[in-house]
């Protein structure tokens, strides 16, 4: 996947926040607003050096991961339509990860601007609460009920319209 | 990778679960992909979630509170309360996306005291429907304001509802609009209405009626669709129009410039309308596309007009069109065709073995891909079969819907089509039929 951009990089590297480098080609980076952005200003510059790009907010495994989804959906940037193969692997994907990786994936997608995984993590957790009990949603999350009886009571009561 | 455990984002994630350690923004994003219903529950989960949902910039009016369903006034008065108590609680001044699913005739005046409320909001997305399970499908009005609101990026309405039509809708940013099951009544009924949409990508118009004349002058349009609506005349300039379906419905079409165009599906009401001078001008502007779907009414375009008349189509690669007398002096214009699909499905005259012209059209022998549908073992059918047989010289693959009830009938009739002589190492595949095993 050797990009053929006349720009001078081709490749840059990502440091996550745990200290460990990786290679990313640009076209993959692209896929996130926010390496893509860096790319940019540096190739601006004019520069000729190697970029690092630190991301003081991206743990290396979460990192991985995002970036596997950018490898797999810069594959597919040209063709518009034919995408019934990418919204599979897509849903395979995510089905593989517990709640805590689905969430600082959603975290790592909102930070690095990558905008379709953002939205991909946000609807699946969405469709993963939407036919729920409140109760079923504590438990699914591990939410702890924080509210005295009364307190509980009293928005049920506030919001009544909402629940009959 | 080294990693071992990921490192903790929040000094509370000890105390705090994953998803509530979220910042605002990425809750309220969350919950706009679930019904404003659900969202409003989750209220209850805990201290951090109390008004989350009211910042969900997305109002989804697809689900409510058991008591709507139940019906008459205690279905009214919640449904009501519970729009308007959201409406309340949730002012987000830009709305990326309202959904609204309208249960019964008495929810009308929620409606439209909703939109009243929400004219100063802007808003990207209207999509509003009538419930199917609702009381009456007669039809309800709507207000006229929802054609008057400049920022509007896409609009879905599937009625049943009655519409009063402006003169002319002046969307500047819409890119989608989508009218399906809606009467359009007011005095501007008989006149022409514009719709004047400059970013217009994508229009449907579906199960439609009481307008006379449409016109649609849009440099940006690239998917029109006309389907089951009738009685309109419609005018329109795209182009950049690539996907063009229109039904059989309309007394005429009048389209001026299709240059982009690369897939259409074309019928004429009648074999009265194939006679016309507009039916002749829409297939020679049509006449460069690569897919092309023909209904018989307008095949017989072909039958109507002198041979230098008619266009050739050059690009035009994949058929698909229903028996028509003249269907082979169609083929005769589509020099280029490499899949031909003939859906037998539908009558035509009885002396119209005369399809199995002397002239074989050239397209026959360049042909890899024949697909025949509907195929009911009738004389033409089986006509038309050797024909292709015997005449298409280059032919890989025939493949044969049977649409005959009884396996001994089909397992008869594919046997005597492979009995036919033919020109090609072809191979003959029988398909069964949607409706039969």
């Amino acid at each position: 996947m050797a990009s053929s951009s006349s720009s001078s990089l081709s490749r840059v590297v990502v440091k996550s926040s745990d200290n460990n480098l990786f290679v990313v080609n640009k076209k993959v980076a692209s896929q996130s607003q926010l390496l893509k952005q860096c790319i940019d200003n540096m190739e601006e510059k004019g520069t000729n050096d190697v970029i690092l790009i630190p991301l003081s907010n991206v743990t290396s495994n979460i990192l991985t991961l995002v970036l596997e989804y950018c490898e797999k959906h810069a594959d597919f940037a040209d063709d518009d339509n034919n995408n019934q193969e990418l919204k599979q692997w897509d849903h395979e994907f995510l089905k593989k990860f517990d709640y805590a990786t689905l969430n600082s994936l959603t975290m790592a997608a909102d930070y690095m601007v990558t905008k379709s995984l953002l939205n991909l993590c946000c609807q699946f957790i969405a469709d993963s609460i939407k036919d729920l009990t409140v109760q079923q949603i504590r438990q699914i999350f591990d939410i702890k009920n924080d509210f005295t009886p009364q307190e509980e009571a009293d928005i049920k009561n506030e919001n009544a319209w909402a629940f009959r | 990778m080294s990693c071992l455990k990921s490192q903790k984002q929040c000094v509370n994630d000890q105390e705090m679960d994953h998803i509530s350690t979220l910042p605002d923004s990425l809750l309220c994003h969350i919950l706009s992909f679930v019904p404003t219903k659900s969202a409003v529950a989750t209220s209850l989960l805990s201290r951090r979630w109390i008004s989350v949902w009211t910042n969900v910039p997305v109002l989804d009016f697809t689900a409510f509170p058991s008591s709507v369903y139940a019906g008459g006034e205690l279905g009214t008065e919640t449904f009501n309360s519970f729009i308007m108590n959201v409406l309340l609680h949730n002012d987000t001044r830009c709305l990326q996306r309202l959904h609204l699913l309208v249960c019964r005739r008495s929810n009308m005046r929620c409606v439209n005291s909703l939109f009243n409320s929400m004219s100063e909001r802007e808003i990207w997305e209207i999509h509003l429907a009538r419930s199917w399970t609702c009381d009456d499908i007669v039809p309800v009005q709507l207000p006229a304001a929802l054609f008057a609101r400049e920022r509007l990026v896409v609009l879905k309405i599937s009625g049943p509802f009655e519409i009063k039509v402006p003169l002319s809708f002046h969307l500047p940013r819409l890119k989608t609009l989508y009218l399906r099951y809606l009467k359009f009544v007011g005095q501007n009924v008989s006149k022409t209405v514009t719709a004047d949409c400059s970013s217009l990508r994508e229009l449907l118009i579906e199960h439609c009626y009481g307008l006379r004349k449409l016109y649609v002058d849009s440099p940006t349009l690239s998917r029109f669709t006309k389907r089951f609506s009738r009685g309109m005349m419609v005018a329109v300039s795209g182009p950049n129009i690539r996907f063009l379906d229109l039904d059989e419905f309309a007394e005429q079409y009048d389209i001026s410039d299709l240059s982009s165009l690369v897939e259409a599906r074309i019928r004429l009401s009648s074999d009265e309308a194939s006679r016309q001078l507009w039916a002749l001008e829409l297939i020679r502007r049509i006449s460069h596309v690569k897919t092309l779907y023909l209904a018989q009414s307008t095949v017989e375009v072909f039958g109507h007009f002198c041979e230098n008349e008619l266009p050739i189509f050059p690009n035009l690669t994949r058929l698909e069109i229903q028996i028509a007398d003249s269907i082979f002096r169609m083929l005769e214009h589509a020099p280029s065709l490499k899949h031909l699909i003939v859906d037998l499905g539908v009558c035509i005259n009885d002396k119209a073995c005369h399809f199995v012209s002397e002239i074989i059209p050239q397209c026959l022998l360049s042909l890899p891909s024949v697909e025949i549908r509907n195929f009911r073992g009738f004389d033409n059918d089986i006509e038309l079969i050797r024909y292709i047989l015997k005449n298409a010289t280059i032919l890989k693959e025939l493949k044969i819907h049977l649409h005959l009830s009884s396996m001994k009938d089909r397992r008869d009739a594919y046997n005597r089509l492979l009995s036919f002589p033919r020109v090609s190492s072809c191979q003959v595949i029988r398909c069964s039929c949607c409706g039969d095993s």
